[in-house]
């Protein structure tokens, strides 16, 4: 029988060549190197055009968010996990593309839905109530161009009504 | 001819030989992330629209001995996907058998909170962590971290993947590992 002094040491520090470091043009013993000088601000140029399509994309997904709401309210029960999944992605995706574009209250009412959804299978009638709440402020602040926080008195209003639903009806 | 040289200057990096795998099912974001990629000069950019694409892809990759089916060199995944999530996808590169696909570096892009997906990141063997919104500059950063910063990988019983200690800092309490440094199996990977 082999003593624990004999035995294959249970854990294993492997350190890989960094081919990625060659492959970019450097060399091992280099220090950090960077990108070329424009690259950072080309990419960001890229997320700059790409602002111009924010409001015909917000529209599609909150499009998208009611159908796959009014999908769930008429459901069997075998059907709705699917579709609790699909309407909390969607729901992540819209703070996604709220955020990338500075709009931090769409951003935030995304991420409220998307959590909320997570914690919840949404069978329950209270649990409807909170969902719409958070759709119809959604479509409020589109609808009202409403882009970050300091959008004023109606920005507050539209958290209060969300969270009084939450509390109210958890 | 040696690809070890020593320079005292900061090298600009050329990624126009790099191959990276988005995985991200949001069609908006695959253009936008693709697009900021471009931008950094990646040469070669495959999108793969959940976790079960990206591991269909990769077993071909990986099987594969044809040079115009070669491996990526960056895996960049989102988190919460409908076909497939990032967290299943890192935990099955991890997992894998090939080393082509086990020691990918993999970096998690995430609209989750940075505390929460930072840690989680860490215990399934993620290299890095990127919490959305994506820029410029947090991409530029994590990218270049990959680069620049390898952590050395571990096998253990119980994980695998990057260590996740980037910095060896003195310890003040109790020490809980079992096992010292002497008793580990160091294995360095040559040229």
């Amino acid at each position: 029988m082999k003593s624990s002094e004999d035995m294959e040491p249970e854990v294993e520090v492997v350190h890989k060549l960094n081919r990625l470091k060659i492959k970019a043009g450097g060399g091992l013993t280099d220090g950090p190197g960077k990108l070329d000088s424009g690259s950072v601000e080309r990419a960001n140029t890229v997320v700059q055009n790409m602002s111009s399509l924010y409001p015909r994309e917000i529209k599609n997904m909150l499009a998208a968010l009611d159908k796959e709401w009014e999908a769930i309210k008429t459901s069997e029960d075998k059907d709705r996990a699917k579709k609790v999944k699909k309407m909390s992605n969607t729901a992540n995706q819209v703070k996604d593309l709220a955020g990338t574009f500075g709009y931090t209250l769409m951003e935030y009412f995304g991420a409220s839905l998307r959590d909320y959804i997570l914690k919840t299978d949404l069978s329950l009638k209270e649990q409807y109530t909170i969902v719409q709440a958070h759709i119809d402020v959604m479509g409020v602040a589109y609808r009202e161009n409403l882009k970050n926080d300091d959008g004023g008195a109606l920005g507050e209003e539209l958290k209060k009504m969300v969270s009084t639903a939450i509390e109210k009806y958890s | 001819m040696s690809t070890i040289r020593q320079s005292s200057s900061t090298n600009t990096y050329s990624l126009k030989n790099f191959s990276v795998l988005l995985v991200e099912d949001y069609e908006f974001l695959q253009q936008l992330i693709t697009g900021m990629l471009r931008a950094f000069g990646v040469g070669n950019i495959i999108v793969c629209s959940g976790a079960d694409e990206a591991k269909g892809l990769l077993s071909v990759m990986a099987s594969s001995k044809s040079a115009d089916m070669r491996m990526v060199d960056i895996v960049l995944t989102d988190w919460m996907m409908t076909e497939g999530s990032g967290e299943d996808l890192i935990k099955w590169i991890r997992n894998h058998a090939n080393d082509r696909v086990k020691f990918l570096p993999t970096i998690l892009v995430s609209a989750f909170t940075s505390e929460d997906i930072v840690k989680i990141a860490r215990d399934i063997g993620a290299n890095e962590a990127l919490v959305k919104p994506v820029s410029g500059e947090k991409l530029a950063k994590r990218i270049l971290s990959v680069i620049d910063l390898p952590r050395p990988y571990i096998k253990s019983p119980e994980y695998f993947g990057p260590d996740r200690r980037r910095k060896e800092l003195p310890w003040k309490k109790e020490e809980r590992r079992i096992m010292t440094p002497e008793k580990m199996k160091v294995t360095h990977e040559k040229l």
